[in-house]
């Protein structure tokens, strides 16, 4: 406290009586003195803290933390058929603006009975492979469509059908198909 | 891996093996909307017994209706091989009339929902694993599709693609 300056009265006189015979004491003093001054001159002797709103506002902060808050009583809700009715009303208004809306509408009925599923158009015939060519024919007398394929290349005769796994005998279903069946089987269930 | 996490991986498990093959059986893609029958005849002008001994004599009502069109009229007709598949709604299929031989393909697919008259499909008709012909076939329940198609042993091989009749259920 004496090398800051800062001790005063009785003890400053008995401390300056012995310190007098010290001089390394008083050098260090007057080093401290000298230190002291030079600080003070470079720096300013006050300054404002950065962000001073921040600063007071964390501060308020602080104080109102530690202030005991006032306890609030709850308010009691007091009990309101608007609560009810409201939505009532609403869901009662949609469904009358679905019940008008479904009346008001024309009802417009489109016969699908005899209405065509397939519209019948001219038969493709495509033959990727060149050189290839095929010719379409509606033969009345064999009431079929036939197609007839020129160009193909022809089996080697070394190929062998003996061991085809199943080979029709008695009727063949090109003359007795109905497409009936397949119409019951699509509405099957 | 905790307990819990391995009951949960447990009934995950179980539940997936129940409900994927449920999903694939209820697939309405995969609905059956009728039979088509891919049938290949040895059509020849010469012996039919080239053909092999296993070639099947055709129906006189089959025999008439090829002979009754000019382009297929030959003097003999042999069965080779027949093969049935189902028409599916939205899958294609595959015929193999000649089987074990892929000598002669034929993929199918419906092109509209079937009406009482007609059944549309989209056809394609492979000879030695090549697309030779594609075509948008309409099929009637008595008037089939005559493809006269390559040359074999001194014949030519005609592809009869007709709606088959509904098959009959076993007893």
């Amino acid at each position: 406290m004496w090398l800051d300056d800062e001790l005063v009265g009785e003890e400053l006189a008995l401390f300056e009586a012995w310190v007098l015979g010290q001089p390394e004491h008083l050098a260090a003093r007057e080093e401290t003195r000298r230190w002291r001054s030079m600080i003070a001159s470079a720096l300013p002797a006050s300054e404002e803290p950065p962000y001073p709103d921040f600063f007071n506002t964390r501060i308020a902060q602080a104080i109102r933390d530690q202030t005991p808050k006032a306890t609030v009583a709850p308010e009691k809700r007091r009990f309101s058929w608007q609560a009810i009715l409201m939505p009532l009303a609403a869901c009662a208004g949609m469904v009358l603006a679905f019940w008008v809306g479904t009346k008001s509408q024309p009802k417009v009925e489109i016969d699908v009975a005899g209405a065509p599923r397939a519209i019948p158009v001219e038969q493709i015939i495509y033959t990727p492979e060149s050189g290839v060519k095929a010719e379409l024919i509606a033969s009345q007398d064999a009431s079929a469509m036939v197609i007839v394929l020129d160009g193909v290349r022809a089996i080697p005769d070394s190929t062998d059908f003996s061991e085809t796994t199943y080979v029709p005998v008695g009727r063949e279903f090109d003359s007795t198909a109905s497409v009936e069946t397949a119409i019951s089987d699509l509405e099957a269930p | 891996m905790n307990r819990r996490h391995a009951i949960f991986s447990a009934v995950a498990t179980a539940l997936l093996g129940v409900a994927y093959p449920a999903a694939a059986q209820d697939d309405p893609g995969k609905a059956n909307i009728g039979r088509v029958s891919v049938t290949v005849y040895y059509a020849t002008n010469g012996d039919p017994i080239t053909a092999g001994t296993k070639a099947a004599a055709v129906s006189k009502t089959t025999e008439k209706r090829l002979r009754s069109e000019e382009r297929l009229n030959f003097k003999s007709y042999r069965a080779l091989g027949q093969d049935v598949q189902p028409l599916l709604r939205s899958y294609e299929s595959w015929a193999q009339p000649l089987k074990p031989s892929d000598e002669v393909l034929v993929k199918f697919e419906a092109s509209s929902l079937p009406t009482a008259e007609m059944m549309k499909l989209d056809l394609e008709v492979w000879f030695s694993r090549k697309k030779i012909l594609k075509t948008d076939a309409r099929l009637e329940g008595n008037r089939p599709l005559f493809v006269l198609g390559p040359e074999w042993r001194g014949g030519r091989l005609i592809i009869a693609v007709a709606l088959a009749p509904k098959e009959k259920p076993k007893s």
